[in-house]
């Protein structure tokens, strides 16, 4: 990705960090804001700002890895995220080992203010559980579709998965979610805007 | 050309909002990627921590045999018994869960526990060894977990007058059986996310454990990630099992079989807190992780535990297939 007004792509700035670490932070600069807003949808705003940073000290430490006829860091940022993500719900913590809770806790985090509004909390109890029961390859392709709005293409890049393969899980998984698909015509926007704090 | 999975996107509509980062945020992770940039002293990546590639497992095990034929008391390389386990494991049959069937599974041993004290006492907290037994019944993503907590065994007369004078007994809720079901469930090891390859899944172990941001060294993180894959409600199929062992085997680890035919595998490493720590895992003949030891050598930096204390002590029974949740088999 090259920002509007010049300056470095993310290509060329992760390949300068290698020498020089601070033209990493283009990266940052760029890319953050999405990557805290899909981490928020995922895990809540709290825990999204540890998790954010956290990408970014990753990304910097693995930035060798990063694929260099890559055109724009986003995906590779996502599949990292993504990640840490799934970290944060499977806790290797041994007290939870011990006491049994391998898995558990939901795949999204919910708006707060479902509060009261009967249909939504429904809904959003019937698409964790259906959630909780995907494939976590599966799952993730989900996420990054709907929460992170990306492109086939760019899920492929940041899981490492060919595109074919993207696709097959979203048909795979649409069949495990329709039951909560809007009838034909009612399809919106998947979520709607909230500043931080609202919650 | 439309989106043919739009409406997957729908399903989140009124769900999930959009958070934009507060700019006190994002000052601080600038902050911090400002010293992970700092800190850095070279580029090199970190040297990897597999000891040999798999091809030269192999030949160690040749290895172990002429030599220990030529010297009788010879000690064993410390992978050949986890390799030992691991072609035992592969060539067992895989547990198929019939329709309507549960998944039982059995812990239980101490864990370390602790209270906050309330003010005008004169701790703020306690520490204290907690024994706990569970149970598990698993369908699917559904599970239903009976947790069953003893008195609490304290380190220091003091703290245990402490604690049930400020009536912390009551709140934890000790001996007291307690049951929850909730429908979260995720077996670890999950086979489309673990590669059935070792030389795969040990970068997969890796990158997993490069992520965890838990204090540990990598290696013992590596070793975390590995044996939560072997516990028995993971559900992971023998040939899975087989290779997280596979992989294990050549991680540089302490091994040692015992009389009943398991095998243990230990580390020590140093913590901030608990000094220096040993951690021991036990393996059974099938591959299941059946028990980990944490010991402290030197005790909390705190004094709040005493050296040598074993603060974590669990075992696993091997998995049982009953039809009802609540059974025991």
């Amino acid at each position: 990705m090259r920002p509007t007004g010049g300056g470095l792509s993310d290509t060329e700035a992760i390949a300068a960090s290698l020498e020089e670490g601070t033209a990493f932070e283009v990266v940052f600069e760029r890319h953050y804001g999405r990557i805290y807003g899909y981490l928020a949808k995922r895990v809540g705003p709290s825990a999204a700002e540890d998790l954010a940073s956290d990408v970014f000290a990753v990304a910097f430490q693995q930035r060798a890895t990063f694929h260099p006829d890559a055109t724009s860091a986003g995906p590779w940022l996502y599949g990292i995220a993504a990640n840490l993500a799934k970290r944060h719900y499977r806790s290797l913590s041994r007290h939870r080992r011990a006491i049994g809770r391998a898995g558990g806790g939901s795949a999204v985090w919910l708006d707060p203010d479902l509060e009261g509004r009967i249909d939504a909390q429904r809904r959003a109890t019937e698409l964790n559980k259906v959630l909780s029961r995907l494939r976590s390859q599966d799952r993730e392709v989900l996420l990054l579709f709907a929460l992170a709005d990306l492109s086939y293409d760019e899920i492929g890049l940041a899981l490492s998965i060919p595109v074919g393969t993207v696709r097959s899980r979203l048909s795979r998984t649409r069949s495990r979610l329709r039951n909560l698909l809007p009838p034909e015509g009612q399809q919106g926007s998947s979520t709607v805007d909230k500043p931080e704090g609202g919650a | 050309m439309a989106d043919q999975y739009a409406d997957l996107r729908s399903v989140f509509k009124g769900l999930v909002v959009d958070y934009s980062p507060p700019a006190e945020q994002i000052a601080e992770a600038r902050s911090r990627l400002h010293k992970e940039i700092a800190g850095e002293r070279s580029t090199r990546r970190p040297q990897r921590l597999w000891r040999v590639p798999v091809a030269a497992v192999a030949a160690v095990v040749v290895a172990f045999v002429v030599i220990t034929s030529i010297l009788p008391w010879g000690r064993a390389p410390a992978d050949a018994y986890l390799l030992e386990i691991a072609q035992a494991t592969r060539v067992l049959p895989a547990t198929e869960l019939p329709d309507g069937a549960y998944l039982y599974t059995e812990s239980g041993g101490l864990v370390l526990g602790g209270s906050t004290v309330p003010e005008g006492y004169e701790f703020e907290d306690v520490v204290y060894l907690i024994s706990l037994q569970t149970e598990s019944w698993i369908q699917g993503g559904f599970q239903l977990l009976r947790t069953t907590l003893d008195d609490p065994v304290f380190f220091d007369e003091k703290a245990e007058r402490v604690f049930y004078e400020a009536g912390l007994a009551e709140i934890a809720g000790f001996g007291e059986s307690v049951e929850t079901a909730h429908d979260g469930f995720a077996p670890p090891a999950d086979p489309a996310q673990w590669s059935a390859d070792v030389d795969t899944l040990r970068s997969q172990l890796e990158a997993e454990a490069e992520l965890a941001q838990n204090g540990l060294p990598l290696e013992q993180r590596i070793l975390d990630v590995a044996f939560d894959l072997l516990l028995p409600e993971s559900q992971a199929s023998p040939t899975q099992r087989a290779t997280v062992i596979e992989a294990v085997a050549s991680l540089d680890v302490e091994t040692a079989k015992l009389v009943d035919g398991n095998v243990t595998v230990s580390v020590s490493y140093r913590d901030e807190y608990y000094g220096s720590v040993v951690e021991i895992w036990t393996l059974d003949e099938a591959g299941y992780l059946v028990g980990t030891t944490l010991v402290t050598l030197d005790g909390s930096s705190d004094g709040a535990i005493p050296a040598g204390t074993a603060f974590t002590d669990i075992t696993w029974s091997v998995p049982a297939i009953v039809a009802e949740a609540g059974l025991i088999p």
